[in-house]
């Protein structure tokens, strides 16, 4: 599976798109669920999946393989994202408020309780929400997620840590 | 390899990692392993929900749809280089125009200051003839 995959990037770089097609297709389910979580909007989510995917294509030729394929997606979605925020910064909470919805009456819809962490997440800064969701959703370490945001890995752990904090105080959990 | 790590772990991780009392519940203290866990059950619900919308379109459509992507961002790229190089023309057109006409203006206020000097002497010797 691995050499398949390595295949498939040495021909996506060669300038294969059939290769890098169905390279990115089979990242696709994985980012686009990744992007959900860091947005918290499923409109959002899917707009950067596509963008994602078209900057993936465009940088296929400078992936060097020093991290994984779906970890290097992951990276330019993140910045993808972080990006769009401090464009439209002003619309940002109402937005979000309305993703938020969206996605609860997406649960109503499919008779599943709603859980309050859902609520609470969109509520910690973006780039404390992301460092929180590598470190202990995806299991990364402070290097790769100090990588990921283009941050130093001590920065890396105070926002994993201030995201933690923020999200047990917005849970009730704070002493 | 590191390949597929971050694949990898989103299907091994969650309950490895926090029911397991593993690295990030021991790292973020006991207290915080039942807020993981809601982030955890709450994420994967979120995953579950969304199942549908996550799953990649057929892999023509994918090639189809990065095919005009890339016409799209190629004829942004054209139009980018070309307001470049418009504007760096202007410039540049400027800037030499300044140039060239640098001397003409170099010599031109050169040339006034010294008519300016030289009536201003003519003057002054005039006024000093009549007051002697």
């Amino acid at each position: 599976m691995e050499d398949d995959e390595s295949q498939l990037i040495r021909r996506a770089r060669a300038g294969d798109s059939h290769a890098l097609a169905e390279l990115l297709k089979k990242h696709y389910s994985f980012l686009y669920k990744y992007l959900l979580k860091a947005a918290m909007d499923p409109l959002l989510a899917e707009d950067l999946t596509q963008d994602t995917m078209v900057r993936c294509m465009e940088k296929i030729a400078l992936y060097d393989g020093s991290s994984s394929f779906s970890s290097w997606m992951i990276t330019i979605g993140t910045r993808l994202y972080l990006d769009k925020l401090r464009r439209k910064k002003k619309e940002a909470s109402l937005l979000k408020e309305q993703a938020i919805r969206s996605i609860r009456w997406k649960f109503e819809l499919q008779g599943e309780s709603w859980r309050e962490v859902l609520e609470v997440l969109p509520r910690i800064p973006a780039d404390q929400r992301i460092a929180l969701l590598l470190k202990h959703y995806y299991g990364y370490g402070y290097r790769e997620i100090g990588e990921i945001l283009g941050i130093p890995e001590g920065t890396a752990k105070s926002r994993a840590a201030y995201g933690l904090r923020q999200l047990r105080k917005e849970m009730g959990e704070d002493d | 390899m590191t390949e597929e790590r971050g694949k990898m772990k989103e299907e091994q991780r969650p309950e490895e990692s926090l029911s397991g009392g593993s690295v990030q519940v021991s790292e973020s203290g006991p207290d915080s392993s039942r807020v993981l866990l809601d982030l955890k059950a709450g994420l994967d619900k979120l995953d579950m929900i969304y199942g549908s919308e996550a799953s990649p379109p057929p892999a023509d459509v994918l090639a189809r749809r990065l095919a005009a992507a890339s016409g799209q961002s190629r004829l942004k790229q054209k139009r980018e280089w070309m307001l470049f190089g418009t504007v760096s023309l202007i410039v540049v057109s400027c800037s030499l125009a300044g140039a060239m006409s640098a001397p003409v203006l170099y010599w031109g206020v050169q040339g006034l200051l010294l008519a300016a000097g030289f009536i201003g002497s003519v003057v002054k010797a005039g006024g000093w003839r009549k007051w002697k």
